[in-house]
């Protein structure tokens, strides 16, 4: 500090050059990047054109009682397998529902059918398909069966008799275990849809078994009608004990393979005998079958499905003595 | 204060202004510094929150639009996929493009219009092992974050979507957030600068009249400073340090200044005071001492360790026939004062050994070569370790002491001889008076052929002589009548000059008289001082032998009450040695039966008769001066 009579404060200091200088590096500091960016001409445009399908693959349907997502999941490996061992160009395709999917098979759309029983039996009435192959599902049940379900906390609907006036809400009208099944333990019963207050089928494509259990479990409807086994999709989702199963349906033969009506034998042959060529025994077999829900498929044809036959028929009947306007299958069809 | 050259201008210019200015920048430096730093960690910081939000908002939706659209690829529903992108598309505004593709790449919806961006188709890839990449794209204006998420059905992947971000969002509020900080930023700048301006002002006013006090007090006001406005009252504060004696502890720093400035102030009055009596009663003290020192008859000196003088009194400069104390003071040492080395370093040894001297006489030698008798005493000033740091030393001068006592017992001495003298001379006197008188009477009753005749004159002759020293005995024992009248003492030299002129002359002798006219009669016997005067010119001319000048001056000496009679010859001069024995009777550097030795004593006989002096100065070369005084008015007379 400089001292003595000479020494003035020096006033004429103006900061303003600094104040600047840091407002310029303040606005510049924010400016700065992170990333380089890749440069992407956007000019360069074309009207996108998907492949049109080849003529000489084969369609594979996997009835959509799951979305598609499980469809995929469980049968895509199956799939692969099949256009491996046959040599054919078999790829899977997704019908959104039970209708479409019957009509696809009955348009040719769909050239290996994998469906319930129920579903294989209309599809055999109207549209000609044969049955070549069905599955034994986990567990070794050659035959499965259908579950009436209701939430653990209904006092109200203890057994199949309580179920009368309740709503009930069923897989689709062309579900076996999740519907077909289902109405024939209610006619064993002597309960009849009119007896129901309401009997409703899950919307949308895909999910139906999931979507009923969800229903009940929301509260939305009294009962449901799912196939054995639907349960166990949910397990990692909502705890099972708030489910309770008040009946179940007899058993009823599994899930069918069959061909389009017209589709080379030759053809059938060998998807045929790729399926059944699967063993359970050998790990990628077991695999591929494990992640269907299956443990073998063996051949069968089409009067091992007569007991499904004989219990649409019989609800037809049913059906017809109380509205003999009726003249679709179960009376369901819209 | 210099600043170096090296640093800026503006850094110098900074140093240099006042502390108000510092202050205020200070303030807005640390304001500008801080903000600036908020800013830049705070944009880093919301950058990349911005980001990472826009990046993980960009992946939940295409995440989102996977887990939704893998049933309508797999169905290859068209109409649901492209509601599915629409319906994204619709969710946000900063979305460029959405498009999914399949498992093979191949897009199967997107929302461009005119046609699919080629480039675009696989400019991001997704594995199945990937939640989802995000890549930077620009199409040479923006810049878009490109989100790809694959859809997967379990591990498998069925396709994937492609959702584009425009990046411009995060920019802008990055800006925006920016603004804001530099709005804040002035604002703080223009707050802390105003709140900092009043601080400054507060702390240089307050400061500044502690300054004006301290200038004031330099110029030698010493009325109370003025104390800074503060909140704690001046004056109790001012009032309880001052009375206290030390500063109040109230108050901030300034304050606690100000009040240490009032204490100090005080405190140095107190001092002032205190330092002007001490600085009174030191002059005092000094005055007196100095006057002891100046003004003392003896000499006084200090002298360094070596020896060396430091100060010496106007008394020992006179003594020592210095004029000024420059000549002594620095250059001369004690020891080369003394005459005698040998004596200098016996005392010098003494005082080595005891610290003092006391009364020692010694002799000093004087700047023209004469000697003066001292008495010293000289004391030495040591340091802890004993090494001599000073000399401090008193001489007296007692050569006229030393002088008026072999006078005295000269004058006793001469008494002695003149009283002996004067008993043999009166027992001889008349025994020669009666041999004179018989040999007068054989002599005028023998024929004046007959042989004894010449015998008896040989006697009377012989006899006259012994009569003549038995009257210069009695003279020299003043036991002569002496009849005094009034004597011109000029008559009588020149008279006495007269009858030597002659013989002076022939012995080639010039004589030159100076007479004082002022110079009044006096009372005495003019024979016996024409005696006296012509003793000593006889002795001059002896002296001086053949060949030399004799210079007379007769008139009154410095203090006009005496007159002063002096013969200077430039002949050999008396001896140091004898110059103590010359006025005894029967003393004579002449040869055996050249003169009897009574002339001085006779001379000085008459003098001491006269109530005055006779004594001898000079040696050779300068040759003899006596130098004669008398007193113009003797007990009883009148002033003539």
């Amino acid at each position: 500090m400089p001292t003595g009579p000479h020494y003035r404060p020096d006033s004429r200091f103006k900061p303003t050059a600094v104040i600047l200088l840091l407002t310029l590096l303040m606005l510049g500091g924010g400016c700065s990047r992170d990333d380089t960016a890749h440069p992407i001409d956007f000019s360069q445009r074309q009207e996108i054109s998907l492949a049109a399908p080849a003529d000489d693959r084969l369609t594979y349907a996997y009835l959509p009682q799951f979305s598609h997502a499980v469809s995929f999941q469980r049968h895509h490996r199956l799939v692969s397998y099949l256009r491996e061992n046959t040599g054919l160009d078999v790829v899977q395709i997704f019908p959104d529902t039970f209708d479409e999917h019957m009509r696809m098979v009955g348009q040719g759309k769909i050239d290996i059918s994998f469906s319930n029983p129920f579903i294989y039996v209309m599809m055999a009435h109207d549209y000609c398909a044969r049955a070549f192959a069905r599955i034994i599902e986990r567990g070794g049940h050659e035959r499965f069966r259908g579950e009436i379900i209701v939430r653990a906390d209904n006092q109200a609907i203890r057994s199949i008799a309580d179920c009368r006036g309740s709503r009930w809400l069923a897989v689709d009208p062309f579900s076996a275990g999740g519907y077909l099944y289902a109405l024939g333990l209610f006619l064993e019963n002597g309960i009849f849809p009119e007896d129901f207050a309401e009997i409703a089928f899950a919307p949308g494509p895909g999910g139906k078994q999931e979507k009923v259990i969800l229903a009940v479990l929301a509260g939305q409807y009294d009962i449901g009608s799912v196939r054995e086994g639907a349960l166990e999709v949910l397990a990692d989702r909502i705890d099972p004990a708030e489910i309770r199963v008040i009946g179940r349906t007899g058993w009823y033969p599994g899930w069918v393979y069959a061909a389009r009506s017209g589709l080379d034998p030759q053809i059938t042959a060998r998807v045929g005998q790729a399926l059944m060529a699967l063993d359970d025994s050998q790990a990628a077999d077991r695999e591929i079958l494990s992640q269907a829900h299956m443990t073998a498929i063996v051949a069968s044809n089409d009067e091992e499905f007569d007991p499904v036959r004989t219990l649409w028929n019989q609800a037809l009947e049913k059906r017809r003595g109380c509205r003999g306007d009726e003249t679709a299958p179960g009376g369901l069809r819209p | 204060m210099k600043w170096p050259k090296r640093w800026p201008r503006v850094a110098r210019r900074l140093f240099r202004s006042s502390i108000r200015a510092k202050i205020n920048l200070g303030i807005i430096a640390i304001v500008l510094l801080s903000v600036i730093l908020i800013a830049l960690a705070t944009s880093q910081i919301v950058s990349h929150a911005l980001v990472s939000e826009h990046r993980n908002r960009g992946i939940a939706l295409a995440a989102n639009l996977a887990a939704r659209s893998g049933d309508a690829i797999l169905a290859l529903d068209f109409l649901r996929l492209k509601s599915l992108i629409s319906e994204i598309m619709a969710t946000t505004d900063d979305m460029l493009y959405a498009f999914i593709q399949d498992a093979e790449g191949q897009v199967l919806t997107h929302t461009f219009v005119g046609g699919f961006p080629i480039q675009l188709q696989a400019a991001n890839q997704v594995p199945a092992t990937q939640r989802s990449s995000v890549r930077l794209l620009t199409d040479g204006r923006e810049e878009i974050f490109d989100f790809a998420a694959p859809v997967l059905i379990g591990d498998t992947k069925i396709g994937q979507i492609r959702l584009g971000l425009l990046r411009h969002k995060v920019s802008a509020t990055t800006r925006e957030v920016w603004w804001a900080i530099f709005a804040f930023a002035i604002l703080s700048v223009i707050i802390s600068d105003t709140v900092g301006f009043a601080l400054a002002r507060n702390l240089t006013s307050r400061i500044r009249l502690l300054q004006k006090a301290t200038e004031r007090m330099l110029e030698g006001h010493r009325e109370p400073a003025a104390q800074p406005p503060e909140t704690v009252p001046a004056a109790k504060t001012v009032a309880s340090g001052a009375a206290s004696g030390r500063p109040s502890l109230r108050g901030d720093e300034i304050q606690q200044l100000a009040d240490t400035f009032e204490s100090m102030t005080a405190a140095i009055e107190r001092y002032i005071d205190e330092l002007a009596k001490s600085k009174a009663v030191l002059a005092k003290s000094e005055t007196k001492y100095r006057r002891i020192f100046e003004d003392s008859m003896d000499l006084i000196f200090v002298a360094d360790g070596a020896g060396v003088l430091l100060d010496i009194n106007p008394a020992g400069l006179s003594l020592l026939g210095y004029d000024r104390a420059d000549d002594l003071i620095g250059t001369k040492r004690i020891a080369g004062l003394l005459q005698d080395r040998v004596e200098a370093e016996r005392i010098l040894a003494e005082i080595a050994a005891s610290g003092f001297v006391r009364d020692r006489e010694c002799k000093l030698a004087t700047r023209d070569g004469n000697r003066v008798e001292i008495l010293l005493s000289m004391t030495a000033r040591r340091r802890p370790d004993g090494l001599v740091t000073e000399y401090e030393g008193i001489a007296k001068d007692i050569t006229h002491h030393r002088q008026m006592l072999r006078q005295l017992l000269r004058a006793d001495r001469l008494a002695s001889l003149g009283q002996l003298s004067a008993g043999v001379a009166h027992e001889i006197n008349n025994p020669l008076g009666l041999i004179l008188g018989y040999t007068q009477f054989l002599i005028r009753n023998e024929p004046a052929s007959s042989d004894k005749v010449e015998d008896l004159r040989t006697i009377e002759k012989q006899t006259r002589n012994c009569k003549k020293i038995v009257e210069d005995l009695l003279n020299f024992a003043r036991q002569t009548g002496t009849s005094k009248t009034r004597v011109n003492l000029r008559e009588s030299m020149e008279a006495v000059i007269e009858v030597i002129r002659k013989q002076l002359e022939l012995d080639n002798i010039a004589i030159q008289a100076h007479y004082d006219r002022e110079l009044p009669d006096l009372a005495g016997d003019a024979e016996k001082l024409k005696q006296v005067f012509m003793n000593l010119l006889i002795n001059a001319r002896q002296a001086i032998h053949k060949g030399g000048r004799i210079v007379v001056n007769v008139g009154l000496d410095g203090s006009g009450q005496q007159a002063l009679v002096t013969v200077a010859d430039d002949g050999p001069g008396v001896p140091a040695d004898i110059r103590e024995k010359i006025f005894d009777p029967f003393f004579t550097t002449k040869p055996t039966g050249q003169g009897t030795g009574l002339g001085l004593s006779v001379s000085y006989g008459i003098i001491e008769d006269h109530g005055g002096t006779i004594e001898v100065a000079g040696a050779s070369p300068s040759g003899a001066e006596f130098r004669i005084r008398l007193p113009l008015h003797t007990e009883g007379d009148a002033p003539a």
